[in-house]
């Protein structure tokens, strides 16, 4: 058993085959055996922790799968694939999603940061750079000149989703 | 989190693997957001033609076959146009134009297909070089690799009694050319630039491509080529998405026609 500890103190105690899918977790680990010691995940708090925790249970005795080199199509990269349970594990509020992706990020579990990613990619699908812009709140940082030759790209986007 | 990029608490690395999953609209649309962003984009589409490239490397003259038959040239991103004034290119030499931030990458791509460095030629100014040339061979293929400092570059080539300028201008990525891309297409006599987007795809080893043409105009001399695009998407319906990097300069007076053009490539898939 592995036993983990995150930033708002809470303890979680799991199976070694569910615990070392997180990449950060097996490394700590070192692939030993039990932990004596909790292992402080510091980054992830215990909402997120238990959303990670379902996620790595349901696809526990999923095969292992190969290494993807960079710049592969997403097509081959897609490695598991978004099965049903998948989709309704990752409806989840902006906020919490964001809190998954990067959970996902730092303690490296590769599929679940695909599936939180492509979840954000298709929640910008068909919306304007505007709408965008709102609802990640990112601020541009261009120039008023480059704000201006920006509008026409603006443009392409707008027929595009027309 | 810097002010100048996203302001969701998402790390740019997050972003990063985000964007890799977006289509074509909302790429076009993310670019025009954020500078961070529009780099990571930039970093992405490189990220799929060095793919790309790797592929081609591991058997360029299968690569060039596929080529040849559809008139295609492998071009970036940045390619504005390619002018062709009949250069002569010695048979089972493949050309790579690109920027001199490109060769290193593609260097380090040709080493490892197994490529090595046979000559290197470097022409310019006293202090600055302007122009690189190297050639790499393996077998009786060769590769010669021409990079500049800048992205418009004039090469000039001595043929018997005839001195030949042609212009290249790579962007931030790369073109491929062989022999037959040089030879006269004028005969399609087409007066002004224009961009087109054809029907056919390619899979060229792990990448998968989309053929768009593009036709250049300089010094009265058109000419029309058609470049091969890495797609990147397919969502989980199986229907492939597209994504490319368009060059807002090379096409923006003629926009609504090539959307539409484009559109209906995008239904065909």
């Amino acid at each position: 058993m592995v036993t983990v500890v995150v930033s708002d103190g809470v303890t979680f105690t799991m199976e070694q085959d569910v615990a070392f899918q997180c990449g950060l977790i097996a490394d700590f680990a070192g692939g030993g055996g039990d932990q004596e010691e909790p292992i402080p995940i510091q980054a992830v708090n215990s909402t997120v922790m238990r959303k990670v925790i379902e996620y790595c249970e349901h696809h526990r005795n999923d095969p292992p799968q190969p290494e993807v080199p960079e710049g592969t199509p997403l097509e081959r990269k897609d490695r598991r694939g978004r099965d049903a349970w998948d989709k309704q594990f990752i409806q989840v509020e902006q906020e919490l999603l964001f809190e998954i992706i990067l959970a996902a990020n730092y303690l490296n579990i590769k599929p679940l940061l695909d599936l939180g990613c492509s979840q954000v990619a298709e929640m910008m699908k068909g919306k304007t750079p505007a709408e965008i812009q709102q609802m990640f709140n990112i601020v541009n940082g261009f120039t008023a000149d480059e704000e201006a030759q920006n509008g026409e790209g603006e443009e392409k986007a707008r027929n595009l989703n027309s | 989190m810097n002010s100048a990029g996203p302001q969701s608490h998402l790390s740019l690395e997050c972003w990063y693997e985000i964007l890799t999953h977006v289509d074509l609209a909302t790429f076009m649309a993310v670019r025009s957001l954020s500078k961070r962003l529009r780099r990571i984009l930039s970093d992405i589409l490189m990220m799929r033609y060095t793919t790309l490239l790797t592929a081609f490397l591991s058997n360029p003259q299968e690569f060039c076959d596929i080529l040849d038959t559809t008139d295609a040239v492998l071009a970036s991103r940045g390619l504005r146009y390619l002018v062709d004034f009949g250069i002569p290119i010695p048979p089972r030499q493949i050309h790579i134009f690109c920027k001199r931030r490109s060769s290193y990458n593609i260097v380090h791509l040709l080493y490892a297909a197994g490529y090595r460095s046979s000559e290197i030629i470097l022409r310019g100014g006293r202090k600055k070089v302007i122009t690189y040339q190297e050639t790499f061979t393996k077998g009786c293929q060769s590769i010669i690799i021409e990079s500049a400092e800048s992205s418009v570059v004039v090469f000039t080539y001595n043929h018997f009694l005839r001195t030949y300028d042609y212009i290249v201008a790579s962007g931030s990525g790369f073109v491929v050319a062989y022999p037959h891309h040089f030879s006269s297409n004028s005969e399609f006599g087409i007066p002004t630039a224009e961009f087109f987007f054809h029907n056919d795809s390619r899979r060229f080893g792990d990448s998968k491509c989309l053929s768009v043409g593009f036709t250049a105009a300089y010094a009265n001399v058109v000419t029309r080529y058609r470049s091969f695009l890495p797609i990147w998407h397919e969502n989980e319906e199986d229907v492939p998405m597209i994504g490319f990097g368009l060059d807002n300069k090379i096409d923006i007076s003629r926009w609504d026609e090539q959307n539409r053009i484009f559109r209906s490539s995008l239904r065909y898939f």
